[in-house]
C-alpha cells in the first residue's frame, strides 16, 4: 500500500474513504476502483444521475462476472412466451427505494427490454424481453456492472403452491367482508320492521338483497369448508370445517326455504358472519408461513454465485453446485468462500459473521479451516474444498431454521382439535333440542326451528372471537410503539415464558469497538492517526476516530505494510500499531504498561499498542453497552423473566459485560448448535424468548418459543423472528412482555363473558325461550360484549402502559 | 316506498363494482409492492430528458 498523504476522499460512487494516492480521477469525480467508475458512467450515460442524490445508502462495490458464466440460457428457467421472454431475478445489493428506480429506470433504457418491474420488499424483478435483441446473460452482466447481482430465480414449487393459495385465501376473505359490511345494514332494516311491523313484500325484497349476498359468501367463500366437511366425513371424523359447513349449509337453505315460503325470519347475515371470520383467522396463519420461505431465500441467496477453480495455471470458474470435494478454489480479498475447506496458500482475515455471529475479523493462514460464506476481507487465498457446498455448516444453519420454525405447532392444529369435541356436542344437543320440542309440539317446524336456534345460538362466535380480538388490540398497540409481533400465538407464549436468553454483540452491545482508556508515555497522537487511516480493521478504525477530532494525521515516510490479524507498520519510520501481543515479540513493554494491560484484560477489553522501539501507547477497546440495557433487565427479571447471556464469544468480555448488565448466568463461547441446544433444554420446563440479531442466531430464534430480532439486526434474522423491535432497543421487549401480559388478562376476562353468555344461551335455549331471531341478536351482542371489552378497556389500559 | 328496491340494488350493484375492482388488482399484482409504490410517486422522470440530451451529443460526436 502506497502511503503519502493521508487526506481522505470519498468514492462518488460506492462512498469508501481511500487516500488520494488510491482514488482513480475522472472528469473532476474520484472514485476508488475502475468498476465504480464504469458504473458511475453508465450512470451517467444513461440520465440517471438523479441516482446519486436520491439514495439514501449507499450500493456495493461492482462486480465482474466471469465470462464463462450464462453462457447459454438453457440453464436459466426463463420461459418462453412467443417471441418475448420473461424470467423472475433475485437482485442482491438493493439497499434503498433509489436502488429499485435506478434498477427499473437502467433495464428500461436497454434496447429490446419490454417491461422491468423490481419489487421493493423481496428484492425481485420481473423482466420481459425481446429474444433476439438481447439475452438474460446481457441483462444479468449490465446489473452486475451497476453493482448489482442478479441471480435467476426460480421458487420452490411449495412456495409457489402457498402463494397461490395466500391468494385464493384472501380473495375468499374480501368477498366475505363485503357481503357482510352490505348484509348488515340489510339485516338491521329488517329487523326494524320485525318489532315495528313491516309489509310483506318489503320483506321479501330484503329477504332477495340477503340472499343475493349471502350465497357467493357460502358456495364461493365457503367452498374450502365444503371441501373439508367432505373429506372428513369421508374418514368419519367432524371437525370445525364441517360444522362450519354444516352449520352455514343449514342455515342458508332453511333461510331460503323461509324467504321462499314467506314463514318466520330468515338468518342469512349468521351465516356470512360465521364463515367471514372463520376465513380471517386462517388467512394470519397463512401470513406466518410466508415469512419463514421468504427468509430461506435469501440464506440460499449467500451461497449461490460462482467460484474461481485453480488446476495448476489454468484457471476456471463454475456455478457454486457443481464444485466437488477435493477442487482448489481461490478466494480474492471481498469474495465468499464458496464451500468448507482448508486453505492452501495465503493468509487472509475472514469475516465469519454469518456464522459466530461477532464482528471481530478472524486472521487464517495455511492449513486453517475455512467455511461457506464467510466472507475474505483482504488478501487471496487458495482453498482444498472438503465439503460441497449444499453440505456446508452455512446450509446446515439455513436447514435448521427452517425445521426448527416448522416444528412449531400451527394455531390451527389445537382450535380443530377442541373443534372435534365442540362440534359433536353443540350438534348433539341441537338435535336433542328440536327432538324435544318438535315431539312436544307435534310439528316438524318447531323441531327444526329449535334446532336451528340452539345451533345458532351456542355457535361458539363470541367465544372464537374472545381471543383473537384481545390479540388484534394487543397487536395494534404493540405496532403504535414499534413493537411487532409475527403471530398472535406469540403473545401467549411471550406472557408466560420464564426464560430470556440474550445474544452480546448488537443486542446488548453497540456491536463497534470503541476505545475505553488509554495508556501513553510520549505524545504520538500524530503518527498514530497517521498509522490507523491506512488500515480498515475494526480495532485501527476505533483508534482512528477516537484521535481524530483532536489531531491533524501527519505523513508518513515510505511504505505501510499490514500484517492480517497482527497490524500495520510503517517500514521506513519503524512504527507500528497492532494488536499488544505482536508488539510484545518485536518491542520491550514497560512495566507500567504492562500493569496496565493486565488491568485491562481484566475487564474483558482488547488491547491495540503503539510501538516505536518500545511499546509506547496502549488503547483498551470494549464493546459500549447500549443505553438502559441494565434497567431493563432488572425489570424484565422482576417481572418473572430471568436473562441468561448466550454468545459465541469468547468468556472473558462475555463475563464483563454480564457483570455490567446484571446477568448471572453467562454462556460463552457457543456455536449455533449449542445455542439451540441451550434454548432446547430450557423449553423443557418453561416457554423460551431469545434475542439476538446474528444470522448465526437464527437457528436459535426459531426454536426459541419468542425469537427477538433487534431492528438494526441483519434482515434474515428479522426475518425469521416472531417478534421485532423496530426501535432496536431492548427496552421495547419489556414493554412487549406488559403488553402480552395484559392481552392474557383480556383474553380471560373475554372467555368469561362468553362462556357465561353461552352456558345460559344453552340453558334459555333448552326452556324453550329462544326463537331463532332472538338466538342470532344474543349471538351478535355477545360477539359486540366481547369486542368492547377489547377495543375500550383493554386498549386504553395497554395505553398507560 | 318504490323507491326500495332500486336504491338496494344500485347500491349492492356498486358496492360489487368496487369489490371487483379489489379482487382484479389482486389479480394483476397491484398489491404486490405497497412499500416501493411509496417511493415509486417521487422519482419524476426529468431523466428521460436528460436520457435523450446524451443521445443527441453522442449522435453528434459520431
Amino acid at each position: 500500500m502506497n502511503s503519502s498523504h493521508p487526506a481522505k476522499l470519498v468514492c462518488v460512487h460506492c462512498q469508501l474513504t481511500m487516500t488520494s494516492a488510491e482514488a482513480i480521477l475522472f472528469e473532476g469525480e474520484s472514485f476508488c476502483c475502475h468498476g465504480c467508475k464504469g458504473a458511475w458512467q453508465m450512470i451517467q450515460a444513461a440520465g440517471l444521475g438523479s441516482y446519486y442524490d436520491k439514495r439514501e445508502s449507499s450500493p456495493e462495490r461492482p462486480v465482474q462476472l466471469p465470462t464463462s458464466l450464462f453462457q447459454s440460457d438453457s440453464k436459466s428457467k426463463s420461459q418462453i412466451t412467443g417471441e418475448i421472454k420473461s424470467a423472475e431475478l433475485l437482485i442482491s445489493g438493493i439497499h434503498c427505494a433509489a436502488c429499485v428506480w435506478l434498477n427499473e429506470a437502467y433495464l428500461l433504457k436497454i434496447d429490446g427490454v419490454i417491461s422491468a418491474a423490481v419489487n421493493y420488499s423481496n428484492h425481485r424483478a420481473k423482466v420481459e424481453w425481446e429474444e433476439g435483441k438481447i439475452d438474460l446473460s446481457q441483462l444479468i452482466h449490465a446489473l452486475a456492472s451497476l453493482g448489482y447481482r442478479a441471480v435467476v430465480y426460480s421458487p420452490q414449487s411449495s412456495e409457489k403452491h402457498l402463494a397461490a393459495q395466500r391468494l385464493d385465501d384472501y380473495r375468499r376473505f374480501v368477498v366475505g367482508i363485503f357481503a357482510m359490511m352490505n348484509i348488515m345494514w340489510l339485516s338491521i332494516a329488517e329487523w326494524a320492521g320485525y318489532f315495528t311491523g313491516m309489509e310483506q313484500n318489503v320483506k321479501n325484497l330484503l329477504h332477495l338483497a340477503q340472499f343475493t349476498l349471502a350465497t357467493p359468501v357460502v358456495f364461493y367463500s365457503g367452498l374450502p369448508f365444503i371441501k373439508g366437511a367432505w373429506r372428513g366425513l369421508k374418514h368419519a371424523s367432524l371437525g370445525l370445517d364441517f360444522q362450519i359447513a354444516f352449520s352455514s349449509l343449514l342455515i342458508w337453505g332453511y333461510s331460503l326455504f323461509a324467504s321462499v315460503t314467506q314463514s318466520g325470519k330468515t338468518y342469512f347475515e349468521s351465516t356470512v358472519m360465521l364463515i367471514t371470520f372463520v376465513l380471517g383467522g386462517k388467512f394470519l396463519e397463512r401470513l406466518s408461513l410466508k415469512n419463514l420461505y421468504e427468509f430461506s431465500s435469501h440464506l440460499g441467496n449467500h451461497l449461490g454465485g460462482e467460484a474461481t477453480r485453480v488446476e495448476g495455471k489454468k484457471i476456471t470458474s463454475g456455478p457454486s453446485e457443481e464444485i466437488e470435494v477435493g477442487w482448489i478454489l481461490r478466494a480474492l480479498a471481498g469474495e465468499r468462500i464458496m464451500a468448507d475447506g482448508v486453505i492452501k496458500q495465503g493468509i487472509a482475515d475472514f469475516d465469519e459473521s454469518f456464522l459466530t455471529g461477532e464482528a471481530a475479523a478472524k486472521t487464517k493462514k495455511s492449513g486453517d479451516e475455512v467455511y461457506a460464506s464467510s466472507l475474505n476481507l483482504n488478501g487471496p487465498v487458495d482453498y482444498l474444498v472438503t465439503t460441497k457446498t449444499d453440505q456446508s455448516i452455512a446450509a446446515k444453519i439455513s436447514q435448521l431454521v427452517e425445521s426448527a420454525a416448522n416444528s412449531k405447532p400451527p394455531l390451527q392444529q389445537k382450535a380443530d382439535q377442541i373443534a372435534k369435541y365442540f362440534v359433536p356436542l353443540v350438534l348433539g344437543l341441537a338435535l336433542l333440542n328440536g327432538w324435544i320440542w318438535g315431539w312436544k309440539e307435534g310439528l316438524f317446524e318447531a323441531g327444526l326451528i329449535q334446532f336451528i336456534a340452539l345451533l345458532v345460538i351456542a355457535c361458539p362466535c363470541a367465544l372464537s372471537l374472545a381471543t383473537p380480538i384481545a390479540y388484534l388490540v394487543g397487536i395494534k398497540e404493540a405496532a403504535s410503539q414499534g413493537i411487532l409481533f409475527r403471530k398472535a400465538s406469540v403473545i401467549e407464549d411471550l406472557s408466560s415464558a420464564k426464560e430470556l436468553f440474550l445474544d452480546k454483540t448488537g443486542t446488548l452491545t453497540l456491536g463497534q469497538p470503541l476505545v475505553q482508556k488509554r495508556w501513553y508515555s510520549g505524545i504520538h497522537e500524530e503518527l498514530i492517526l497517521a498509522l490507523s487511516a491506512q488500515s480498515r480493521h475494526p480495532s485501527a478504525r476505533a483508534v482512528f476516530n477516537y484521535l481524530q477530532s483532536d489531531f491533524e494525521a501527519v505523513t508518513l515516510k515510505g511504505t505501510c505494510q499490514e500484517i492480517p490479524g497482527k497490524g500495520i507498520f510503517a517500514t521506513e519510520q519503524g512504527l507500528f500499531l497492532g494488536s499488544l501481543d505482536w508488539i510484545k515479540q518485536s518491542h520491550r513493554v514497560p512495566p507500567e504498561a504492562e500493569f496496565f494491560a493486565q488491568q485491562e484484560l481484566k475487564l474483558g477489553r482488547s488491547l491495540v499498542a503503539f510501538g516505536q522501539g518500545e511499546v509506547q501507547a496502549i488503547f483498551s477497546l470494549s464493546d459500549q453497552i447500549k443505553p438502559l440495557v441494565k434497567e431493563t433487565l432488572k425489570e424484565l427479571e422482576y417481572l418473572g423473566l430471568r436473562p441468561n447471556l448466550l454468545t459465541g464469544d469468547s468468556l472473558a468480555p462475555s463475563q464483563a459485560v454480564a457483570n455490567q448488565v446484571g446477568i448471572s448466568q453467562v454462556n460463552a463461547a457457543a456455536s449455533p448448535e449449542e445455542k439451540l441446544g441451550k434454548i432446547k433444554a430450557a423449553q423443557k420446563y418453561t416457554k423460551v424468548v431469545m434475542v439476538g440479531d446474528g444470522i448465526n442466531d437464527s437457528p436459535a430464534l426459531a426454536q426459541a418459543d419468542v425469537g427477538i430480532a433487534m431492528g438494526e439486526g441483519a434482515q434474515t434474522a428479522i426475518l425469521a423472528s416472531d417478534l421485532v423491535l423496530l426501535r432496536g432497543e431492548i427496552s421495547g421487549l419489556l414493554k412487549a412482555r406488559k403488553i402480552a401480559v395484559q392481552v392474557g388478562h383480556l383474553v380471560k376476562q373475554n372467555l368469561g363473558i362468553s362462556l357465561i353468555y353461552n352456558s345460559l344461551a344453552l340453558s334459555l335455549a333448552f326452556l324453550g325461550l329462544v326463537t331463532p331471531p332472538i338466538a342470532a341478536g344474543a349471538m351478535s351482542l355477545s360477539s359486540l360484549l366481547v369486542v368492547i371489552n377489547a377495543w375500550a378497556f383493554g386498549g386504553r389500559q395497554m395505553k398507560r402502559l | 316506498m318504490d323507491m326500495l328496491p332500486v336504491m338496494i340494488f344500485v347500491s349492492l350493484f356498486l358496492g360489487g363494482l368496487g369489490l371487483v375492482g379489489v379482487l382484479w388488482g389482486l389479480k394483476n399484482g397491484q398489491f404486490d409492492d405497497p412499500e416501493g409504490s411509496r417511493y415509486r410517486v417521487l422519482f419524476d422522470d426529468e431523466e428521460e430528458d436528460r436520457y435523450q440530451e446524451n443521445l443527441k451529443k453522442q449522435q453528434e460526436k459520431e
